[in-house]
């Protein structure tokens, strides 16, 4: 279970351009629960994601993890738990390395970092194992530089290497943003494939409604620091992503309307929110 | 005809600099070219390593020992950059010269307060009056001896980056986030990094020694330029090739540069002159870079 509890986070404190994101923030997460999170630019998401993940200090509150609160741990220790995807298919592996290399790296997450050979031959097959539902082939050039994949492959790749070892966090931030359609639709088959097998908890921040809706058992809008919708479970499912794109317009574009006004306007959501 | 006769004249002695240099040339590639680290400790670890290995000499040890120490002191030297930069959140370049800097006057410490030690020609030596370089031909012995060393020294190398820690290091340079999400501090890679790669630079500086039987308080100045020349000069001369290694290229990188600075000499350039010509290589290398950062963020 992930929980904050009473976050607060401000930027720029006591500037001219202070901005107060996160007052008193609180989200539970469940056990293997699967959240998609949506919401315009600017309404914290990816702040969220890097306070759960130790990326920066809240200025108050805690986040606890299975109980314990974790909000004193550098970011590397909550690593040992946490596997997470960025939107920027590069950050993922090491673009100098192989796919082997990179695997191998991976792999070695839980071994002492000694003065063992890097790669392991005897594991080589289990590698090609893991690629091959990929279907991108990428089993077949192992000695390939992650750097000179396309951005798909290379997501896919950090994918695997990510949830590799056991985690039982998955962080995805926009991670099919930089994608085509095509290569997005891949990607988000196999995310959902991942996270069904390995029974992660995870939290994927997407600004496609589509898959927001499709995927996952929770929807989390949120708007300027505060969750203005959540749905599970049969809400969510019979949820159309008209409605969705009507509220987040709502929220967003009609600029003079006030979340009151927006609820107002669509009272269905009201109840969710609150 | 006059210029080419001199140089060649000088190539022996030529080669024999690239081949210690490279040692310098292989550390300073791993904080320049793996960990993108501007490592200006170099210039005050070099002469430690010059300045361990005389007054050790000069007491009598043995000269593969005085060595080994030179390269320990040298890895304390990277332990201190490192710990300033990662602990106390200090700019890399800065780091570099404050450690640079204490090191000045802790060489001259180590040295016995004087600028200048001296070696005396009969006192035992890796290139000469030990058993290996009597049974060398004269002449190319300590030329053998220094590639020796050198290929010793890359040998190493490139077996480390094949082990874990290996990897780990490359992945630190390359991209510091995989090494957060491999659940390690990424501080302490860099550390480990400026460790190994100040360990090797003192090494060249306590080899250069023996070689010139000398320590000189001021020999470490321009060390980081040199380095780099040389890292770069090897490595864009094999640009996109996979069949020569990272060290093996800055080897013959070090040799190639220690060309240029013995032909600039025989055509009547003076010492003077020389530094001219490194601060303006230094512009050539600095301005190189930005490119690469920018070719880098466009990728
Ligand atoms: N490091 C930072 N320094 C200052 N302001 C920041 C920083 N990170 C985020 N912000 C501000 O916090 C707000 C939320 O940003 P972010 O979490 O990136 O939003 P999202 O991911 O939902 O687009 C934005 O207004 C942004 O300007
Ligand atoms: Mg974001």
């Amino acid at each position: 279970m992930l929980e904050l509890k009473g976050v607060q986070k401000t930027f720029g404190t006591a500037t001219a351009r202070e901005v107060r994101l996160f007052d008193n923030f609180n989200l539970t997460i469940a056990d293997k629960e699967f959240v998609s999170l949506v919401g315009s630019n600017g309404s914290g998401k990816t702040t969220l994601l890097n306070i759960i993940c130790g990326s920066l200090p809240q200025d108050k509150g805690s986040v606890v993890m299975d109980g314990r609160d974790i909000s004193g741990q550098k970011e590397y220790v909550r690593a040992r738990r946490i596997g997470r995807i960025h939107q920027n298919p590069a950050w993922g592996t090491v673009g100098n390395m192989t796919i082997l290399e990179n695997l191998s790296l991976a792999d070695n997450k839980q071994r002492r970092m000694g003065f063992r050979q890097g790669t392991d031959p005897r594991r080589v097959e289990y590698y090609k194992e893991l690629l091959r539902p990929l279907g991108l082939g990428l089993e077949n050039m192992l000695s390939a530089r992650a750097g000179s994949l396309s951005g798909g492959e290379r997501q896919a790749l950090a994918m695997v290497t990510a949830t590799m070892t056991p985690v039982d966090f998955l962080i995805l931030d926009e991670h099919t943003a930089a994608l085509d359609p095509q290569t997005a639709e891949t990607i988000m088959t196999l995310t959902d494939r991942l996270v069904r097998e390995k029974g992660l908890t995870t939290i994927m921040i997407t600004h496609n409604l589509r898959y927001a809706l499709a995927v996952g058992d929770r929807l989390i809008m949120m708007h300027k620091g505060k969750i203005v919708l959540d749905k599970k479970g049969e809400d969510k499912m019979t949820m159309q992503p008209g409605e969705l794109l009507q509220l987040f317009g709502g929220f967003n574009y009609e600029t003079p309307r006030t979340s009151e006004e927006t609820y107002a306007a669509y009272p269905q959501f009201e109840a969710a929110a609150r | 005809m006059n210029i080419f006769a001199t140089f060649f004249a000088a190539l022996p002695a030529t080669i024999e600099q690239g081949l210690i240099y490279a040692v310098l040339a292989m550390g300073i590639m791993i904080t320049y070219t793996i960990l993108d680290f501007p490592d200006l400790t170099v210039d005050g670890s070099f002469p430690l390593g010059a300045a361990v290995t005389a007054s050790l000499m000069l007491s009598g040890w043995h000269p593969i020992a005085c060595l080994i120490m030179s390269a320990l002191a040298g890895a304390v030297a990277g332990l201190a950059t490192g710990l300033i930069h990662v602990k106390l959140k200090v700019r890399d370049l800065f780091s570099g010269v404050i450690v640079m800097t204490g090191l000045y006057a802790i060489n001259l410490r180590i040295a016995g307060g004087s600028a200048l030690r001296t070696i005396p020609r009969t006192a035992t030596t890796i290139f000469r009056n030990n058993p290996l370089a009597d049974v060398l031909p004269q002449g190319v012995s300590v030329v053998a001896i220094a590639l020796l060393i050198a290929l010793i020294v890359k040998l190493l190398l490139d077996w480390f980056f094949t082990t874990r820690y290996g990897y780990l290091l490359r992945a630190a340079g390359d991209n510091e986030r995989v090494v957060t999400s491999l659940a390690r501090d990424k501080g302490n890679v860099k550390i480990a990094g400026l460790v190994i790669a100040n360990a090797l630079v003192a090494l060249s500086g306590g080899i250069l020694c023996q070689q010139q039987r000398l320590f000189e308080a001021s020999m470490g100045t321009g060390t980081l330029v040199l380095g780099l020349a040389s890292v770069i000069i090897g490595v864009n001369l094999f640009r996109g090739s996979n069949l020569i290694k990272r060290t093996t290229q800055v080897i013959i990188g070090a040799i190639l540069y220690k060309a240029c600075v013995s032909f600039a000499i025989a055509c009547g350039m003076r010492p003077g002159d020389l530094k001219l010509i490194t601060s303006a290589l230094f512009l050539l290398i600095l301005a190189a870079g930005q490119m690469k950062k920018k070719e880098k963020q466009y990728a």
